[in-house]
């Protein structure tokens, strides 16, 4: 699993930088010095091309810092950032760097605030009430030097939508920057059911961009004491309503455990029934990280245990022609049924396996574990595919 | 430090309210409760009391799918509301489109004289029995006034490739209009496949008609239902649709059944007859009253039943077919299945409310005749006139389509304020027939009580809900078909 | 020899129009004749002569449900109708509904 954030080793500055820097990350030693001026170069072998802003050298490459001693700002970076690339956009702030953008990855996700609304059971963001529209602020400088060819990127939270006007004006300049850049929200939609809102947001007219609203159960009772709010359901249901009348993209997220399995064929027939013109139905494992550990016992079911009724919830859409998905499971815990729908992964972080994978013939097609379920406990019934003879 | 609190801390308590439903007895005390839309929940009776009285407990396991089937609310939620009222106006949306199948019947020639057919007069050569192009041209008049962005033009007869020139003239003549018009426009031709020809193939592929075709079963029933000089109907019928396949795609043959006291013991041969030529579903329809004498008695009782127990078994050995790895649809449980299990309407003339005749579907006769349905015609050719609408060569769009003989019709069979049908829990996938009524009662209403179409439709509505509620993967094929193009 | 039965109901619990449907409703196998007697409700069930004797109690057993259903309906019915109003007025209204449109 990649490390994002922490600190670093050594760091040499030559200008006094009194708020974090913003640099996108370059190993490209020929572009132009106007270039240069605002970036960061990644130290290699190569010889050291001059005029960068700062230098980035992997601790390995330690014994390069003699030829910048004295001359350029530069930062000793751990041996947990050699995955670092051209295009990737850093934070350097005093003794830490966050990395905020990685041009390799097909899932870069930003997140708008730590602030929620809901308190999920299984929430892997677990929310913090501070005033953090700090990260607001990063965003909007963020934005415009996010590479332009980027296919893909999501914002998440906390709740998004929290950041009301400042939240759209993201949006905005996702489309004004990165015009063709697919944009996924992550988002319980209460705030579009503000009709004045959702307009505004409609109003924007990005090209491509979907909002992903969770449902966990028909039963709104249910529903809200998953997320832990009073009234959350019907509020979510009146977002998803203003966003289709608008004719915005709206996907229905369902994560998967002992919860929203219990009714999760009713489920899909209510979404068959009055949320027929959602755009896509995505069904997905649970993540063991954040406050699901803390809520084990209500969330935990083994997946092994449910195949049959994901069979029965993902029959029910397709029967009805939904787009549907089914993310965060291993191969070896679907019915054969499910696999049309099933997706290797959400994410690229490395997947990774259990000894009990050892020797399965598809582990390729297979999304694995994340590093969270590996620590943190998964299926008994993770069964290796035996090779074809 | 936990903050989380249980699930009865979201669990409301106050007392619900009803939304309006509908109910009637399935089997034995067991209910069936219905929605303004048409979903559907099994109570059993003493549930259904408690129910009614405001009474059930939130713990019982019937609660939460009667919330979320939008039986029942609490009284500050506006989203049952919006959300029945968005299912309703998708359901009746199909209503603002208007007159959608437009049938020409260009000839009453025909070559088979088969005995329940009420409408075909001699062989060839007699161009009386044939609609003229001034006929035709008014009628294409009419067709462009219905709002339909979706037109059908079916041909039939008689024998329509027996006028092949006139249909040749209409579709040409649609097709030069439609070029402003810019409707979807389709055409059929309602054919038994025995006078095709290379250049009736050739131009149908041209202009992608498709052609629908009778086939009632095995040869041996086959040709007794259809008697032809030479007895080789179903011969006949072979040769043309394999060429009809080979030369327009198998998906542009479609094959109906007419169903006659001599198919009732045969359902699973008749099945089978589909299964080997190719078709991938069938159509078990109902006796038409039409072509007998209207036995009112007889008829009604013995062979409802009978026509039942055929239609059941016809059901089950598709079912079977199904489990087998072999797709294959029954086309009248598909529309109500879709009524049952979806917000769209199929828009099949029989089972619409209000009533199908003219508003979704009109026919042009030979003579110039206008009829409210195809139903309106047979029942013209055996003496009675009541659905004739009026004449296409001396009578507006206004005239026929505002005429008292159609309103009165749709008005008094609604069924939203029939007797009996008002109060049917059933009635969201049931139809107003009043051809069918006036035919044996004299009357667009009828006594339901007596009536044949509505003890089959309902019994095979309790019979649907039972298949469904008793077997998940015959649910999840139900749902399927119901959501088929 | 057509069937025959006579039955009262408590004109307190069962309104006149719910014993009328009910008997529409089994009319293929007899007909009714009513009568209103102070607080009861007497009902003289005739059976139609190609009924026969089975079907006819058969029909009758019926019968006495579909009072108490149609009682129960014109409850429901009388209860619901505002609210049924209202979904029909939302769902014919120009304003805000339909996403797919």
């Amino acid at each position: 699993m990649l490390k994002l954030a922490g600190k670093v080793g050594r760091i040499q500055l030559v200008e006094v930088q009194d708020r974090p820097l913003l640099l996108q990350v370059s190993n490209n030693p020929a572009i132009p010095m106007v270039l240069r001026a605002t970036r960061a170069f990644l130290v290699s072998e190569q010889e050291l091309p001059e005029g960068y802003l700062h230098y980035l050298i992997p601790e390995g490459l330690e014994w390069r810092t003699q030829e910048l001693e004295g001359k350029s700002s530069f930062t000793l970076l751990p041996n947990d950032y050699n995955y670092l690339g051209h295009g990737d956009i850093i934070r350097l702030d005093g003794q830490a760097i966050r990395v905020l953008f990685r041009a390799n990855s097909g899932h870069n996700s930003l997140l708008v605030t730590e602030q929620c609304n809901h308190y999920c059971l299984m929430c892997s963001q677990p929310p913090k009430n501070i005033d953090d529209s700090w990260i607001l602020d990063e965003l909007e400088a963020l934005i415009p030097l996010i590479p332009r060819e980027t296919p893909e990127v999501g914002f998440s939270g906390g709740e998004p939508t929290l950041a009301g006007a400042r939240f759209i004006n993201l949006i905005r300049m996702m489309k004004s920057y990165l015009p063709r850049t697919v944009v996924h929200v992550l988002s319980n939609g209460r705030m579009f059911a503000d009709e004045s809102f959702a307009r505004q947001y409609a109003e924007v007219d990005h090209p491509d961009i979907m909002i992903g609203i969770p449902l966990y159960s028909d039963d709104p009772d249910l529903h809200d004491y998953i997320v832990q709010a009073p009234g959350a359901f019907h509020e979510t249901v009146q977002g998803i309503l203003n966003l289709k009348r608008l004719n915005q993209k709206v996907e229905i997220r369902i994560v998967l455990h002992k919860q929203s399995i219990s009714r999760l064929p009713q489920l899909c027939e209510y979404i068959a029934r009055n949320l027929l013109f959602v755009d896509h139905v995505t069904l997905m494992g649970l993540e063991m990280i954040g406050f699901t550990r803390a809520n084990l016992n209500a969330l935990w079911i083994d997946p092994a245990d449910y195949r049959n009724v994901l069979s029965e919830a993902v029959g029910i859409l397709a029967a009805y022609r939904m787009n549907v998905s089914v993310y965060n499971h291993q191969l070896c815990l679907v019915n054969d049924d499910v696999l049309p729908y099933y997706r290797k992964s959400i994410s690229d972080w490395k997947n990774e396996y259990v000894p009990e994978c050892d020797g399965c013939a598809r582990k390729s097609e297979c999304g694995g574990f994340f590093a969270s379920g590996v620590r943190n406990g998964y299926s008994r019934g993770i069964t290796p595919f035996l090779p074809r003879s | 430090m936990s903050k989380f609190q249980g699930l009865d801390a979201y669990t409301r308590s106050a007392k619900y309210e009803l939304l309006p439903f509908k109910f009637d007895r399935l089997e034995g005390d067991n209910y069936v409760i219905t929605n303004m839309t048409g979903e559907y929940l099994e109570v059993a009776k003493p549930e259904l009391h408690v129910l009614l009285a405001k009474d059930l407990a939130t713990e019982h396991p019937l609660f939460a799918s009667l919330r979320a089937k939008h039986f029942i609310r609490y009284a500050d939620e506006q989203a049952p509301l919006d959300l029945l009222a968005l299912k309703l106006r998708t359901k009746l949306s199909r209503l603002t489109g208007f007159t959608s199948l437009h049938i020409f019947v260009v000839t009453l020639r025909c070559d088979h004289s088969c005995p329940y057919c009420q409408v075909s007069r001699q062989m060839d050569g007699e161009t009386s029995f044939d609609m003229t192009p001034d006929m035709a041209d008014k009628a294409l008049d009419f067709v462009f006034r219905s709002p339909n962005p979706a037109i059908k033009i079916e041909f039939q007869g008689g024998e329509p490739l027996l006028n092949f020139e006139m249909v040749r003239y209409v579709v040409e003549a649609a097709k030069r209009r439609n070029l402003d018009e810019k409707r979807d426009l389709e055409f059929v031709i309602a054919t038994t496949l025995s006078l095709l020809t290379d250049e009736v193939l050739a131009f149908c592929h041209k202009h992608d008609i498709i052609l629908s075709t009778s086939l009632d079963g095995p040869a041996d029933l086959h040709n007794a239902n259809r008697p032809r000089v030479g007895r080789d109907s179903f011969e006949r019928f072979e040769a043309g649709l394999a060429k009809a396949r080979n030369v327009l795609g198998v998906d542009r043959v479609s094959a109906l059944m007419t169903t006659t006291d001599k198919s009732l013991p045969r359902v699973r041969e008749i099945i089978d007859e589909y299964v080997r030529l190719g078709f991938n579903g069938i159509f078990l329809r109902a006796l038409s009253p039409y072509g007998f004498a209207i036995k009112t008695r007889k008829f009604m009782t013995y062979d409802t039943e009978r026509w039942l127990e055929f239609y059941k078994e016809g059901l089950a050995y598709i079912l079977e077919l199904n489990k087998a790895g072999i797709p294959f649809v029954e086309h009248y449980a598909s529309l109500i299945l879709k009524k049952m299990l979806t917000s769209n309407d199929p828009g099949y003339v029989d089972l619409m409310n209000p009533a199908g005749a003219g508003i979704a579907a009109i026919v042009f006769n030979y003579d110039g005749s206008v009829y409210a349905s195809d139903e309106s015609r047979m029942l013209a050719e055996m003496g009675d006139q009541t659905f004739r609408l009026g004449d296409i060569l001396t009578d507006s769009y206004e005239d026929i389509i505002l005429s008292d003989v159609l309103l009165d019709a749709l008005e008094q069979s609604f069924t939203l304020s029939a007797p009996m049908c008002s109060d049917c829990a059933f009635e969201p996938y049931c139809g107003a027939e009043p051809v069918f009524h006036h035919a044996i009662f004299k009357d667009v209403l009828g006594r339901k009580a007596e009536s044949s179409f509505c003890k089959r439709n309902m019994s095979i509505f309790k019979h649907l809900i039972g298949l469904m509620n008793s077997d998940a993967s015959t649910r999840r094929l139900f749902m399927q078909w119901a959501n088929a193009c | 020899m057509a069937g025959l039965a006579e039955l009262i109901f408590d004109g307190q619990l069962y309104g006149a129009e719910a014993i009328q449907k009910a008997a529409y409703r089994a009319m293929h196998a007899f007909t009714l004749d009513l009568k209103v007697d102070g607080d009861n409700i007497l009902c003289t069930l005739v059976g139609n002569i190609t009924t026969e004797q089975e079907a006819f109690e058969r029909a009758v057993e019926e019968f006495r449900k579909d009072v108490l259903d149609y009682q129960l309906r014109a409850q429901l019915q009388a209860e619901t109708a505002p609210i049924r109003n209202l979904i029909i007025g939302l769902a014919f209204s120009n304003a805000r509904l339909n996403p797919s449109e």
